[in-house]
């Protein structure tokens, strides 16, 4: 009896995993390729991406929805923005690198420009800009409200890049959200 | 006031803090939405049946090793309740054995029943395959004897001695029958038969003359050769007794 429920609920499990990869295997490949440019490589990230997955599968409450398309999508694009990085390590370019250097100058001043009625339609416009592996993380934390540890365990990097990448994603809304403000 | 100043910073902290949650979440919703529109290009490319196969093979991979620990969970649970019901089963049975001389007997015999059905196949076996030949009760002086090849079912050998020069070899039955053959060398011949109100006759034994007396249902067979003398007696069917008087060699 115990083995015939065990299975039920593996069974469920395992269905559950195929309706995940069976919903959205084209997606998954669509956004590694355009990262990676690279057929076979897209393939690995894709793999990789579904691995984390499995782990953390019980997670995802429900296939069909934009939550749990969002959340494979921002696991697949850093799997391949990863892999990417790694071959480019020899340019000596890094993505961190290429465009962030936002001064970590007193948020409290900026925080008091940027709150007002028309903080939230600012937000959704400006959130586009942000560079999106800094966009993703903030989505990681706040949004899908996982733990620092499990976010660098999901994005195979260490926790201190986590919080650095939070901090830098926090620090880049506030420079988009006060630019705007500065150009009125 | 210092205080004041503490709480309204904790506070747009908060609202900050509120804020990147808005964020992240137009963040998913654009993702979202991004992927509801068709791309031409990128829907060119064949999604790899490679990728495919090794898709699959993780799905079954993750769903072997969810299911091997899923059973061995509940088999962990399960366990303890069955360590708990055989021990009970044994002290109970330990209590019984120890404290009740009833119970006690009725668990021994039945081993004991289990045993002998086991002994009494061996014995059977034995019995078919040796019972002629089983010497081993002959004391090893005696040299070399006169035996009957012969031994009637069942009679094995229970008993040898001698007495006055008469060697005497005693075989016996689970019925308690018995057979005693004796010899002796002709030069001391000591075999005596008593005779008086007894049925006598005269009796060939491998051609040579000898005698058969019968008295109050015990036979008494006498004969020699021409280096020994010899004597079967027993209680046993007349036929039998001079087979295996015919048979000693």
């Amino acid at each position: 009896m115990l083995i015939f429920f065990a299975m039920i609920k593996d069974n469920q499990d395992r269905c559950k995993l195929e309706e995940l990869y069976l919903k959205y295997q084209k997606d998954m490949f669509r956004v590694a390729y355009r990262i990676l440019n690279d057929y076979h490589l897209a393939q690995d990230a894709v793999q990789l991406a579904f691995i984390k997955l499995i782990d953390n599968l019980d997670k995802i409450n429900e296939i069909n929805c934009n939550g749990t398309r969002a959340f494979v999508v921002i696991i697949v694009r850093n799997i391949s923005i990863n892999i990417y990085r790694k071959r480019r390590k020899e340019s000596g370019i890094s993505l961190d690198e290429m465009e962030y250097d936002i001064p970590d100058n007193n948020e409290l001043a900026l925080e008091d420009k940027v709150i007002n009625n028309e903080m939230l339609a600012k937000i959704l416009l400006k959130i586009k800009e942000m560079h999106p592996p800094y966009a993703d993380i903030i989505s990681l934390k706040y949004f899908y409200h996982y733990s620092n540890d499990e976010i660098a365990k999901m994005l195979d990097i260490s926790n201190e890049n986590v919080r650095v990448r939070l901090h830098r994603g926090r620090q880049s809304l506030l420079r988009l959200l006060s630019d705007e403000e500065i150009k009125k | 006031m210092n205080d004041l100043f503490a709480e309204k910073e904790k506070a747009k902290e908060k609202i900050f803090d509120a804020l990147v949650e808005y964020a992240a979440a137009c963040h998913v919703e654009n993702i979202a939405n991004e992927f509801q529109q068709e791309d031409d290009i990128y829907e060119q490319i064949p999604f790899p049946p490679e990728l495919d196969r090794r898709i699959k093979k993780l799905i079954n991979q993750y769903y072997r090793k969810e299911k091997a620990k899923s059973i061995w969970k509940d088999t962990k649970k399960v366990f303890p309740k069955v360590a708990a019901v055989f021990f009970t089963i044994f002290i109970i049975f330990t209590v019984g054995i120890i404290s009740s001389e009833a119970f006690r007997i009725k668990i021994l015999n039945f081993l004991i029943q289990a045993e002998k059905e086991y002994t009494s196949i061996d014995v059977g076996n034995r019995d078919s395959k040796n019972s002629k030949l089983d010497t081993s009760a002959i004391p090893s002086d005696w040299g070399e004897i006169y035996m009957p090849m012969h031994v009637p079912e069942g009679f094995k050998i229970t008993n040898a001695e001698t007495l006055s020069d008469v060697k005497i070899i005693l075989y016996s039955n689970d019925n308690n029958q018995f057979i005693v053959f004796e010899q002796c060398d002709n030069e001391k011949s000591n075999i005596r038969i008593d005779t008086e109100n007894a049925e006598v006759q005269q009796v060939k034994i491998n051609n040579i003359e000898g005698l058969l007396v019968k008295k109050n249902g015990l036979i008494t067979i006498v004969w020699h050769n021409n280096y020994s003398s010899f004597s079967l007696m027993s209680k046993i069917n007349k036929e039998e007794l001079l087979n295996m008087a015919e048979s000693v060699k």
